[in-house]
């Protein structure tokens, strides 16, 4: 995915797809409908 | 969302318990895309997608004001205002996708053992993004693999970001104050 303009509060999040570490895929379009907390962390 | 690969990931995840779905960005497409350069971050979305309050650098649910937000969010209360960032993601939209572009590159390398190759991509993402601390421990990952197994040397990743700012600054890559890490 290429993107130049960064996403910020109060616009919409893009739809993305990413791997699940459990096997699968995580479409986040198909979260709608839910609120969301979104934790980002590394494990460095 | 963890941002090294799912490996590396699974123990932490195991070890918390976690009941949520966990996915994995080694391409680093939701840093570009959200434009933060250190985790650990906290992102708040509505039913409609959208995005209503975000902490970037920082975030723990061990910390009673970020859980606060997150509470009142789930009350149906406005979350408030969200925190500032230290280094809003100043890059142009050629450098971004540069840096997206060599990173990718660099972990392309690092997956055929090519790892010299996958460093020097990475050295060159990270000197069009010096701020970016994602990158700068992807590099100290393939470089220094014994002060992060088995277990995490904080201490030795403290000193050494402050010796290569130092460099860095004596190199002119950022300038007299160097360069403004954002350290979570």
């Amino acid at each position: 995915m290429m993107t130049a303009m960064t996403t910020t509060v109060g616009q919409t999040l893009p739809d993305l797809t990413l791997p699940r570490l459990d096997g699968g895929e995580l479409r986040f379009a198909d979260l709608r409908g839910k609120k969301l907390l979104l934790f980002m962390w590394g494990s460095w | 969302m963890e941002h090294t690969g799912g490996d590396a990931a699974r123990p932490f995840v195991e070890q918390a318990g976690a009941t949520f779905p966990t996915v994995v960005d080694e391409h680093g497409v939701t840093s570009t895309l959200l434009g933060f350069k250190a985790v650990p971050n906290g992102v708040l979305v509505d039913e409609d997608g959208v995005i209503r309050w975000a902490k970037y650098g920082g975030f723990s649910i061990d910390k009673p004001a970020d859980v606060e937000v997150v509470e009142r969010f789930l009350r149906g209360e406005a979350p408030g205002p969200s925190p500032v960032r230290d280094a809003p993601y100043t890059l142009g939209p050629v450098e971004r996708e540069l840096v997206e572009t060599k990173l990718r590159l660099g972990r392309l390398l690092d997956s055929l053992n090519r790892r010299d190759e996958a460093v020097t991509e990475w050295r060159a993402a990270l000197q069009l993004d010096p701020e970016n601390l994602v990158i700068r421990k992807q590099i100290w990952v393939a470089r220094y693999p014994e002060r992060f197994h088995p277990t995490i040397d904080w201490d030795w990743q403290r000193e050494q970001l402050t010796r290569e700012r130092e460099d860095e600054v004596a190199a002119g890559i950022c300038g007299p104050d160097g360069c403004p890490v954002p350290w979570a």
